[in-house]
């Protein structure tokens, strides 16, 4: 069944949206990743990806309060769908299958 | 802290490229993370992670897309453009003719000189520590004004690295041109051989590559030696088989440094852009031992070249240079260091101040100049007929409008034409420059190769490009504004300034056309006036044997039985050419010679009959002879000599040269012995008799009209003396052209761009006569009907042509005026200018406007009224 196409990046972009409740936009977003994920992540890849999670329906945006700190830029919240979460929910019981299936393996040195 | 913000441009590039409705929130982003950065990194690093990320965000998703979406039928436009440009072209086959030819043309003498200037831009420029090489000049301030020489010296380039912490590396070389082909000997094998002299350092401070033996050793040795690939592959059949083998060179008695070396090392054949020219290099040390006053601070001998420090402050650095050398010598001259790749550009100093006065960059300023104006002569022709013609395109126009079409859509398919042109120009230039690149490289005497090479094909492009869009630019505006209405209804009339601009175009090109005409007459009477100017002596049938293989040994029987052959007049030696001598000494002194002030004499070393050779006139007392028993201590000098020691009356005055006292028996009239740019430099001849000592140069004076006799019996000679050497010669009038080989050069091209620059106007002028003729046909008939004769028609024809020349004579003639005199200026004997120079190019510019022109308003006086009025 493929039903959910989501890239790695994505997912973890994705799960990071999720993290966050709501209440993540651009910078916080990016910090979580930053954070969390342990790996750096620049604006526009971090955009690009999030418009495309938009058109696949995973994630909504709200667009919040103009606030003094950036200069009177708006911005704006993502939150994710219940199809976005299911999407999640999909990607981690594929792996699980997986793992579930791995022997024990014991990585032999020489 | 109010925070400065990034900055605008940063931002304004972001907002241009991003599309409108994510642009706020992403910019919000943005601003907030800069400011966080700033605070924590500051201003500098944040503006870089600023300006990453906005480069970051240049993808598909966030750029704004290009808007073509309010014409889909966008490809669609750009085929029937097409379609309706080559029905155009088919149409209307000449003008389309004409405007590939004058374009391809334009654009074909356009790439040559881009090629040949790059090409000149590029000498010398591939030294690898190019931006620190540097030549040391010495300014002398003579009695007749300044003159910059290369000539230093010898121990100079040791003292400086010595003394001086700024420069690092510093070779001394032979200097100067006088450096004679040489013979060189491997067991039975001989080869004519270009020497250098060069010190230690040699290829440490320029870059050629030696493929055997180490850059800081070969040169070491006192006894070795260094030759070319090519050189060592003629004898050894390998570079590697080379190595380590014994050579002779001169090794006969009574040469210049001849002896036997040992080969330590290889060089890659010399570039074509490199202006040295040498086979093999000696080691200074060999050069130091073979001269015997050449290490005395007073004699110049060598070309001193260093490799400075980095960050080293040149100015101060020439004073120190010149405090150097004030130091060792008893008098003071400047020195300073001039970058070494400059030295090809611009060689020139002028005789007033010393300071730079251009050289070759002159021609490479010229040449691109006329290249520019040939090309712009073939977008003018484009530019006139299209706007010319635009009456044929009118109801098209009209009916697109109507229909629609905005004025950017016309102005596109325009320009879009006139590129479908160039590009169409663009293939038959290329095929023009294949086929005259060859005669181009013989012209100019350089190596030129046309190869699909990704710059030059690029830059090929850009100039095609940049012709499509000039000529298309005026036409493109001027008919995608014409009124729909007025268009349709047939009410367009040609403006006063589009007629004005027209003929302003032609006059353009017209004063293009004379100025260059001017020219070439002017460098043609100046070159013919050099080839027969009187110069003091007689150059005509002396014939240069080179003083090489056995005759050295026999120079004197050789020198008198040569005598005695029939057609031959005379015979003289000596150790240098006289044409071109640059073999300067200042070791000359005498009673009252100022001490601040230095005296610098060309010195030429002859056996007996010299002077007779030449037909040089004496002024008074006489000329070497045997009858006076050994003259090894007399001179004979010039009178730029006399005036320059101030000696009024010097035969018979005993001075000191070269720190022997010597008696003058001899004044010989000023004779011009080098290139006409300079005045008369002073000069000695001295004599050497007996056999120890004998020069290069063997000169033989051959009777006129016995030429071809007197050749063969020389010949006969010389085979006897060297038997198996070929029998090379070449005779003075030869080597005193190649003085002027550049000018020459310039002469022939000159030559040809102008008659490119004429053929493209007048190409022009036919297709816009033809046209306006066509236009007219009607008029033309009328006015026949009612009774005008053929001889008026033409007339009434050819008035505004006529009027439009004279305009282009008008700006012509100062311009041609001015250039003429600014290069005649630079000779020290020039012709005057003459009226019939202008007369001439006015005539051919009439002539050729006629023929182009006349022939059109003749048949049109001579048709048949009927033809062109019954159709109505």
């Amino acid at each position: 069944m493929k039903e959910h196409n989501l890239g790695e990046f994505e997912e973890i972009v994705l799960l990071a949206v999720g993290v966050l409740k709501g209440e993540g936009y651009g910078v916080s977003i990016k910090k979580e990743i930053e954070t969390r994920g342990e790996r750096s992540v620049s604006v526009g890849a971090l955009q690009s990806s999030l418009i495309r999670l938009e058109k696949k329906g995973y994630i909504k945006t709200a667009e919040g309060e103009k606030t003094q700190e950036r200069a009177g830029r708006p911005k704006k919240y993502y939150q994710i769908t219940a199809y976005g979460q299911s999407a999640l929910e999909y990607k981690k019981s594929v792996r699980t299958r997986f793992w579930e299936a791995m022997p024990n393996i014991q990585l032999k040195i020489q | 802290m109010r925070t400065q913000g990034p900055p605008k441009y940063l931002l304004r590039f972001f907002k241009w490229f991003c599309k409108p409705e994510i642009h706020s929130f992403i910019e919000g982003d943005l601003l907030e993370l800069y400011e966080e950065r700033e605070q924590n990194f500051g201003r500098k690093k944040a503006v870089r992670l600023f300006a990453l990320d906005v480069l970051k965000l240049f993808r598909l998703s966030i750029i704004r897309p290009v808007r073509i979406s309010n014409n889909r039928n966008y490809l669609a436009m750009l085929r029937y453009n097409m379609l309706i440009s080559l029905r155009n072209f088919k149409k209307d086959r000449t003008t389309f003719l004409i405007n590939v030819i004058g374009l391809s043309t334009g654009l074909a003498c356009a790439f040559l000189i881009f090629m040949w200037v790059q090409d000149e831009l590029r000498m010398d420029r591939f030294h690898e520590h190019d931006d620190r090489l540097y030549q040391v000049m010495q300014t002398l301030d003579l009695t007749e004004g300044v003159r910059v020489v290369d000539w230093t010296p010898s121990l100079l380039a040791k003292t400086l690295k010595e003394d001086l912490p700024e420069i690092s590396h510093s070779v001394a070389t032979k200097a100067g041109q006088n450096r004679y082909d040489g013979i060189l000997r491997y067991e039975d094998q001989y080869v004519k051989a270009t020497p250098q002299y060069a010190g230690q350092e040699y290829f440490q401070i320029f870059s050629f590559p030696l493929l055997y033996g180490d850059e800081r050793e070969v040169l070491k040795d006192k006894y070795a030696t260094i030759i070319s690939e090519k050189l060592a592959l003629k004898l050894f059949s390998s570079s590697e088989n080379a190595i380590g083998k014994t050579i002779e060179w001169n090794n006969k008695k009574g040469v210049d440094y001849g002896g036997v070396f040992t080969i330590t090392g290889v060089f890659k054949d010399l570039p074509p852009n490199t202006s040295e020219h040498f086979d093999l290099i000696f080691p200074y040390d060999f050069f130091f031992s073979t001269q015997s006053n050449i290490g005395d601070w007073n004699n110049d001998p060598m070309a001193t070249y260093v490799l400075v420090e980095e960050g080293v402050d040149i100015n101060s650095l020439n004073d120190k240079i010149t405090n150097v050398v004030a130091s060792k010598r008893d008098y003071t001259n400047g020195f300073f260091l001039k970058k070494y790749s400059s030295k090809y550009l611009y060689a020139n100093y002028d005789y007033a101040e010393g300071n730079s006065s251009g050289g070759r960059i002159i021609y490479v300023r010229l040449f691109s100049i006329i290249a520019l104006m040939i090309l712009l002569i073939a977008c003018f022709n484009f530019m006139n007929l299209s706007t010319a013609r635009s009456s044929t395109r009118m109801k098209e126009i009209g009916v697109k409008k109507t229909m629609g079409a905005t004025r950017k859509n016309l102005i596109l398919q325009f320009v879009s034409e006139s590129l479908l042109i160039s590009f169409i120009a663009l293939l038959f230039a290329i095929l023009w420059l294949t086929v005259f690149l060859p005669k181009f490289n013989q012209i100019t005497g350089k190596e030129l190769q046309f190869s699909l090479h990704l710059n030059l094909i690029l830059s090929f492009l850009a100039i095609a490009l940049i012709t499509g869009l000039l000529s298309s630019s005026y036409p493109a505006i001027y008919l995608s504004a014409f009124k729909p209405v007025s268009v349709l209804k047939d009410k367009i009339k040609s403006s006063h300034g589009e007629l004005w601009l027209r003929r302003g175009l032609v006059v353009f090109q017209f004063t293009t056309s004379i100025v260059l005409i001017i020219s070439v007459i002017v460098i043609y009477q100046q070159m013919n006036y050099i080839q027969s100017k009187n110069l003091g002596f007689d150059r005509d049938n002396i014939m240069l044997l080179k003083n090489d293989g056995n005759l050295p040994e026999h120079l004197e029987t050789f020198l008198s039985e040569a005598k005695q052959l029939p057609g031959v007049l005379y015979t003289s030696n000596s150790n240098t050419q006289l044409i071109g001598n640059e073999n300067w000494t200042s070791g000359i002194s005498w009673d009252g010679k100022p001490e601040d002030q230095d005296f610098v004499v060309n010195v030429i070393t002859t056996k007996y009959d010299f002077i007779e050779t030449f037909g040089i006139q004496l002024k008074s007392g006489r000329s070497f002879s045997r009858d006076f028993g050994t003259e090894n201590q007399k001179l004979i000098i010039n009178e730029a000599a006399a005036t320059g020691m101030g000696i009024n009356d010097p035969v018979g005055k005993i001075i000191n040269f070269w720190g022997q006292d010597v008696e003058i028996i001899g004044l010989m009239e000023n004779f011009q012995y080098q290139s006409l740019y300079n005045p008369v430099d002073p000069m000695v001849i001295r004599l050497f008799d007996g056999e120890i000592n004998s020069g290069d140069c063997i000169w033989i004076k051959i009777q006129s009209g016995q030429e071809r006799e007197a050749i063969e019996h020389i010949a006969g000679l010389y085979d006897k003396i060297n038997p198996g050497f070929p029998f090379e010669y070449s005779f003075v009038d030869e080597s005193f052209q190649s003085l002027y080989e550049s000018e020459q050069r310039v002469a022939v091209l000159s030559r040809y761009f102008a008659v490119l620059a004429i053929l493209i106007s007048c190409l022009g002028l036919f297709g816009l006569a033809l046209f306006l003729v066509e236009k007219r046909a009607k008029e033309i008939s009328v006015r026949k009907v009612l009774g005008a004769k053929a001889i008026q028609i033409v007339g009434l024809l050819s008035r505004s042509y006529a009027k439009t020349i004279f305009i282009s004579f008008s700006i012509a003639l100062p311009i041609s005026l001015w250039l003429a005199s600014n290069w005649l200026g630079s000779f020290e004997y020039s012709i005057k200018l003459k009226w019939w120079y202008f007369g001439a190019a006015l005539l051919t510019v009439v002539l050729l406007t006629w023929m182009s022109v006349g022939w059109q308003t003749l048949r049109a006086a001579l048709a048949d009224p009927i033809e062109d009025l019954r159709d109505e």
